[in-house]
């Protein structure tokens, strides 16, 4: 284990007297050699939780644990972590190569392996161009760019890279991405990434934690957030576009979807809430399958997006989309037949939204 | 830890109120009493309350030990609401508008001009004075309410020029921009819209204004004869032959202080009201 | 002439000449989306078409009128802007009021103008909020509402869908082709997202440079971009470009390039000059074992994007190529038979960075 968030809670005091939990009792391990990702809209704690792990933030409850030392008490500088600063936090009167380097040189480096790494990092994200300027210069993106090799080059127990990419040409960051994470893979380093952005989260991180309000909803990989969600709010922020989510009431024969005037859709083989239990139903847009089905939708557009083709279908006052990827021959304005496999299904609870069902874990 | 700290808290903010309200507490307590009780030595914070130097200055005369003395307290009083209100009225007549045009346009000359404004702030007020007083004299200006008025606007004009274009330079034009988009004239964007949005700042900018054209003391000085003095020149009515009456003094500075007082805290709701208020993503 | 018409627009700012004679025309019921990359302009363009960028030049005909010489107020358009632009002081309804009472529209008719246009953008029961009030997803709606509600003949949207999450702007951008449709007005969309620009443009420009570097149905674009630039913008992940030098063949030319041969039927004038061959990663494939025409490459890093896989892999003569595959790939370190489609290749000019156009003995064919 190399880093163990016991307990963790930030509480800041509220404006008008009162207080605002930041982060409530988060507990969370990585191993070492693990990127994992803090995932979750703006205000969720993510933020909080990293400047916690950095030591810019103190920490109000619980422990903080790093290569078997406690850290939560150390000053930023004694707990070995390097952080790639989402305001880049690039030292203004340095060069580039200069701000690379900084870390490497107060820790004793020598000389010239500190200079191959710089020239390492400055290649791989594209950046060695600007090493000689400064950066009031560069644009967001190359200051982002420079913060995250900086962060890179050095060696420490745990490297934070908050939102290291958001800055970025979309062109770019595919590309970097895989990069990023092939560097640290082949370092060994353990990363924590802090993003909004799922699909950051889901190409770089081992495991994802997403967080909503302070409190964490869901810890694993990858897959299992999307094929086994813990509530409707982990199984809607993650999967672009989002999952499908139709209001529906529990039915002894299967499922009856509220406002739509369809017979009741059987699921056989997920296990069933009682009858009567409102539920929401959620279905990953590319497991439609158009074309033949229990359900009848009106085509309300069909968009070709070079790789993937978007159908969105109307069910009722419902609006759904479907995910193939070949082109589909349907009209807009056309009613087609279409369903999905009763594996694919997930059932939610309609008032906590926790998971009552996922069809593949009935499978 | 957290007890000890918070201990500490509360006497070094303790020990600044008391630095700076001491001072006033103890004008409020001279103001009801007598020149003898508080000459007396040592002071004494037991003394029979009085209302001699209220009833004086309010009915505008004086008794001391030398003999009666007449004061024009209430119309000096008077005084400084009319120079002070109709003068920062002016400034935001003329001065909102063009801090809109600062803000918004970029023109020739631009910020020379509004650069210009500002420096009438950095001249010593004397500087000026001499010349002023011999214009208005030729003008018929000198000691009229209309001169002073005027001269007022060297003070209040900068300040809210300035203060007023920062706020509008701080709210987005994209939101007078839809408004015009909308359909409405730029004048209405301008009152609809920019103005409100300005608001807190306009309300601090007069605020300030007002108070530094309350304050003020050379101009009026040298510019108004009696019937046209504010207080801080009718004060020195109180510096009589036969000595400083101080209680008088400690009535005078409180009743002064009341209207500015009283319209700092009527203007805190605006001041302390957010700029855009959440219009733009945050 | 209806719709919106642009004639020579140009925006300078001192020496800086950022838009450099802008011509387009969308007609009624279409949707142009303007695409191109930060800071290239798509937002002072939108400016100057609304009449709100006073550094623009430009002839602006909407309806079939120059509006050139008119104020924002008289040109009769709608416009949702990227930051919202709500008016603080006032309520969602009095926000999505404002066009018509510009207008002088009586105030029953506002009423219920109000009240349709908020059932359809789904915003009835926040009418009565501050946009303080109201959530990121919520503001959005009620500015596009407030753009929305006046029928004007001309719909400017700057990038609406940008300060949502990612939620809600499928949600909108589900719900968007709709509306605009039932609108039918002229409008034009700016997007930085290429997969938005293709889902809810009927046509797309690229602006590039202060020029329009390509103006097409966004299949088009995709498929036979003009430039290297316009080919690297619009895709994620970007197409691979590898260096070649193509030389002469029978319908075309042979390109060798990553390991790779290819008989191309573009134009012979490419033969002997430096390219650059484009290949989108979609059409690379991966095989565990040698097939016919696939050359190996090492599996540096996979990372998901959606339902695919981003793989970024090393062929054998050092180049980094983006493979984006659908299924499972081996892990990182292991060796792997690449596969392009030939039909999908594109050639560039290295040089100019223009796209190598078809041989003419392939349009005899055609004809």
């Amino acid at each position: 284990m190399t880093l163990t968030l016991s307990n963790l809670s930030k509480t800041y005091p509220g404006r008008h007297g009162g207080s605002v939990q930041a982060v409530r009792n988060l507990n969370l391990t990585m191993e070492k050699g693990e990127i994992v990702a803090l995932l979750g809209s703006s205000g969720c704690g993510k933020t909080s939780t990293l400047r916690m792990i950095a030591g810019f933030e103190s920490v109000s409850e619980g422990g903080i644990t790093l290569a078997g030392r406690r850290i939560e008490t150390l000053t930023p500088d004694r707990r070995r972590v390097a952080m790639a600063f989402e305001g880049y936090a690039l030292y203004p009167p340095l060069t580039i190569e200069e701000n690379i380097g900084f870390g490497l040189a107060t820790r004793g480096l020598d000389r010239a392996e500190a200079a191959r790494r710089v020239r390492e990092m400055a290649e791989m994200l594209e950046i060695g161009p600007i090493l000689k300027g400064r950066p009031a210069g560069l644009s967001g993106g190359q200051q982002q760019r420079a913060s995250l090799a900086r962060a890179l080059a050095r060696d420490a127990d745990l490297h934070l890279l908050d939102e290291p990419m958001g800055q970025l040409e979309p062109q770019l960051r595919s590309v970097l991405r895989g990069r990023v994470k092939a560097a640290l893979k082949s370092r060994g380093l353990t990363a924590v990434l802090v993003t909004h952005d799922q699909t950051e989260a889901n190409a770089m991180a081992d495991r994802i934690a997403v967080m909503e309000a302070g409190v964490l909803q869901q810890y694993g990989p990858p897959s299992e957030l999307r094929d086994r969600p813990a509530n409707l709010l982990v199984a809607t922020f993650l999967g672009e576009p989002p999952m499908n989510a139709l209001a529906a009431t529990v039915d002894p024969a299967g499922l009856h979807l509220d406002d739509v005037a369809e017979d009741v859709l059987a699921l056989p083989g997920v296990p069933m809430p009682r009858a009567g239990a409102k539920i929401v139903l959620g279905v990953r847009p590319h497991r439609l399958q158009l074309g033949a089905g229990a359900l009848r939708g009106q085509v309300i557009s069909n968009q070709w997006l070079g790789d993937q083709a978007h159908v969105v279908l109307a069910l009722g006052p419902r609006i759904l989309v479907a995910v193939a990827h070949r082109r589909v021959a349907v009209r807009v304005g056309e009613t087609i037949p279409f369903g999905f496999a009763p594996d694919h299904a997930h059932l939610f609870d309609a008032d906590s939204g926790r998971a009552l069902a996922h069809g593949m874990v009935a499978a | 830890m957290p007890r000890i700290s918070a201990i500490l808290r509360g006497i070094a903010l303790a020990a600044v109120l008391l630095f700076f309200l001491f001072p006033i507490f103890w004008i409020f307590l001279m103001s009801f009493q007598t020149n003898e009780t508080i000459l007396q030595i040592p002071p004494s914070l037991a003394f029979e309350p009085t209302l001699i130097n209220y009833t004086s200055l309010i009915s505008g005369h004086l008794q001391t030990a030398a003999g009666s003395l007449d004061l024009p307290f209430m119309h000096n009083l008077f005084n400084s609401v009319l120079l002070s209100a109709v003068s920062v009225a002016v400034s935001l007549v003329l001065g909102v508008p063009a801090a809109y045009a600062f803000a918004r346009f970029r023109f020739r000359l631009g910020e020379d001009i509004a650069f210009t404004l500002l420096s009438f702030r950095f001249a010593p007020p004397l500087l000026v004075l001499l010349p002023l007083s011999l214009y208005f004299k030729d003008l018929g200006l000198a000691n009229t309410y209309a001169g002073i008025i005027w001269v007022y606007q060297l003070i209040c004009l900068p300040l809210i020029l300035w203060i007023v274009r920062g706020y509008f330079e701080d709210a987005s034009p994209d939101v007078e921009y839809a408004y015009r988009i909308d359909g409405h004239s730029w004048w209405r964007a301008f009152t609809r819209i920019a103005i409100p949005l300005a608001g807190p700042g306009i309300a601090a900018a007069g605020l300030l204004a007002f108070i530094f054209a309350w304050n003020n003391f050379v101009f009026a000085l040298i510019l108004a004869s009696a019937d046209k003095q504010p207080v801080t020149v009718g004060a020195l009515a109180f510096v009589t032959a036969s000595g400083i009456q101080y209680g008088q003094i400690a009535a005078a500075i409180v009743l002064s202080i009341l209207p500015t007082l009283a319209l700092a805290l009527y203007a805190q709701r605006w001041l302390v009201e957010g700029l855009s208020l959440g219009a733009v993503k945050g | 002439m209806s719709g919106l018409q642009i004639h020579g627009l140009r925006v300078a700012f001192g020496r800086n000449e950022l838009l450099k004679g802008i011509d387009l025309s969308v007609a009624p019921g279409e949707t142009l989306v303007l695409f191109g990359p930060s800071g290239c302009g798509k937002t002072v363009l939108l400016r100057a078409i609304a009449g709100v960028e006073p550094a623009a030049r430009a002839n602006v005909q909407i309806g079939g009128r120059d509006v050139s010489a008119l104020g924002p107020e008289a040109r009769g358009l709608g416009m949702a802007f990227q930051n919202f632009a709500l008016y603080p002081h006032m309520t969602a309804r009095e926000n999505i009021a404002s066009p018509l009472q510009a207008r002088g529209v009586a105030a029953a008719e506002i009423e219920a103008r109000v009240a349709e246009v908020a059932a359809l953008l789904r915003i009835t029961h926040v009418l009565g909020h501050a946009p303080k009030e109201l959530s990121n997803g919520q503001k959005q709606r009620t500015a596009l509402a407030r753009a929305l509600v006046g029928k004007p003949p001309v719909l400017l949207l700057d990038d609406p869908l940008r300060n949502v999450d990612a939620k809600l702007r499928y949600e909108m951008r589900m719900e968007l082709p709709r509306l605009l449709r039932a609108a039918g007005a002229a409008t034009i969309y700016v997007s930085q997202d290429y997969r938005e620009a293709m889902g809810l443009g009927d046509r797309v420009a690229i602006l590039l440079d202060g020029r329009i570097a390509q103006m097409a149905p966004p299949e088009a674009i995709y498929d036979a971009p003009a430039s290297v630039k316009v080919a690297r913008l619009f895709g994620d992940p970007p197409i691979n470009l590898l260096a070649c030098r193509p030389t002469a063949g029978k319908a075309g030319v042979e390109v060798a390039a990553a390991g790779w041969q290819f008989s191309l039927p573009v134009d012979r004038s490419a033969a002997g000059r430096n390219c650059l061959l484009g290949l989108r990663p979609e059409a690379v494939a991966l095989f565990a074992t040698q097939q016919s025409g696939a050359a190996p490459a090492q599996i540096i890093a996979t990372t998901p994007l959606h339902e695919r896989l981003v793989v970024l892999l090393r062929a054998a003569g050092g180049e980094e190529v983006v493979a984006s595959v659908l299924g499972s790939v081996p892990q990182a370190g292991s060796t792997v038979w690449l596969a392009a489609d030939a039909a999908q290749a594109l050639l560039f000019d290295a040089e100019s960075g223009s796209r190598i156009p078809a041989a003419p003995a392939t349009l005899e064919h055609a004809a």
